[in-house]
């Protein structure tokens, strides 16, 4: 009687210690052991920084009904030495209403309806001494931990971990890169020539599109040179092989200003906003276009032309091409200053994430 | 030779005239912007997964490059210094 009774609390003892027990899930899993081809910055390392990271269902099902006690970033494998030093970052976790293939530029249409905040305080990045790699160990001076104060119980959906972490005088961490997974999924931009003005050089190419950024799912980006504080329009439409000059469609251009646009599908209007950091670039305007994460989008090509309204100039016409493939990551990274409503986001790089959870 | 890193791009101080400089780069952004400190010649470079940009460093002994990323708030710029190689 008194060996069965001793058996059977043993027996609870150890079920209670399994339901409770500390585990860990690496999301991407296949970096558990090993460095991922990439990097990122770390939030509040040694800049104002926000970073919104949307991780799919498809990596957590082994979490579901558990609640998360902790979040670690890896330092990523160089032959280089971090220097270490101290953050201050405020994090809240909810369940997204977008899957990672929907992740919005805008921060505040990313977390849930009621975010928690699981930590708010001081984290250490250690100094972690050179790790060559491959294989990378979750050890002490490899990772920087936040601890939970508030658990987060998670019952499956996309999870936003919202991260708005600031520098501490003082205890600045220069430059101390986190482990990041990186799909290379590159669309294509070829420039058609065109350009004309005061910006961009002796060949007045003041357009870029980022290619990188022509992924389904994620957001094109677009920018141009141009007088600062003056109108700037964005055309984007079909391409034409042969340039129509702006001068015969009534604007008063110079020579070499050519419209390289067979349709205009689109038409955005943005200001060329001065930068007092770089005020010789001329001012900035940018568009940035949503591409919905779906087959259809995949091979899609338009072309983007600006007009510099005050020079009546026209920038380098660029044919851009989505990325053949979907992205297959499954997580979105929204990174960028505390202080904008956006962030830039890549559905092709993220962070390589451990969750402690019991 | 130091390194800059603290805006979240990390290059050396100085370059050589003629020769080429790594820059490595933090943030999330898809390309660099470099331009001569005085120029309005911007050119865009592709960041790989490597997150590491090859940029050529021109032939002006006592220049300056800015390399950027981003924009408004998220901007993050830092300078190098063109230096002459030795004979």
């Amino acid at each position: 009687m008194h060996n069965h009774l001793t058996r059977a609390l043993i027996s609870a003892s150890v079920s209670l210690a399994a339901l409770t027990a500390q585990t860990y899930e690496v999301v991407p899993a296949a970096y558990t052991a090993n460095d991922a081809i990439s990097f990122n910055w770390v939030a509040g390392a040694s800049k104002n920084v926000r970073q919104q990271t949307l991780v799919g269902a498809t990596h957590l099902s082994s979490m579901v009904g558990r609640s998360i006690v902790a979040i670690e970033l890896r330092r990523s494998a160089k032959n280089e030495a971090f220097a270490g030093g101290s953050s201050s970052l405020d994090v809240k976790l909810s369940i997204s209403p977008n899957a990672p293939l929907d992740c919005s530029s805008t921060y505040a249409n990313n977390p849930g309806p009621a975010p928690i905040n699981v930590f708010n305080g001081t984290v250490t990045f250690p100094t972690s001494p050179p790790v060559i790699g491959p294989s990378v160990s979750w050890t002490t001076n490899n990772v920087v931990r936040i601890p939970f104060t508030t658990p987060f119980p998670y019952s499956g959906g996309t999870l936003c971990i919202d991260v708005i972490g600031s520098p501490i005088a003082g205890q600045e961490v220069n430059w101390w890169m986190a482990d990041a997974e990186f799909e290379d999924l590159p669309g294509s931009t070829n420039d058609l020539g065109g350009g004309c003005g005061n910006y961009g050089g002796p060949t007045s190419q003041w357009a870029n599109v980022q290619r990188r950024s022509l992924v389904a799912g994620g957001t094109a980006r677009m920018f141009a040179y141009g007088t600062p504080n003056g109108l700037a329009i964005a055309a984007i439409g079909q391409k034409s092989a042969v340039g129509t000059p702006l001068s015969l469609l009534g604007f008063n251009s110079p020579p070499g200003c050519e419209l390289f646009l067979s349709t205009l599908d689109m038409l955005e209007v943005r200001i060329f906003a001065p930068d007092t950091q770089t005020p010789w670039r001329g001012g900035r305007a940018d568009v940035e276009l949503k591409i919905p994460g779906i087959a259809a989008a995949l091979g899609l090509s338009l072309t983007t032309q600006w007009l510099d309204w005050t020079q009546s100039t026209s920038s380098n016409a660029i044919e851009w091409t989505i990325a053949p493939a979907i992205p297959s990551l499954d997580m979105a990274l929204v990174d960028g200053d505390p202080q904008e409503a956006t962030g830039n986001v890549t559905v092709h790089l993220a962070h390589v994430i451990r969750f402690e959870h019991q | 030779m130091t390194f800059q890193g603290e805006e979240g791009i990390q290059a050396p101080s100085t370059a050589p005239a003629g020769g080429t400089v790594d820059v490595s780069v933090g943030p999330n952004d898809s390309s660099v912007e470099v331009s001569s400190a005085t120029s309005d010649d911007v050119t865009s470079y592709d960041v790989s997964p490597g997150k590491t940009v090859t940029i050529p460093v021109p032939n002006v002994p006592g220049a300056i490059i800015s390399v950027s990323v981003g924009k408004g708030f998220a901007k993050r710029i830092i300078y190098i210094e063109i230096v002459a190689t030795s004979p």
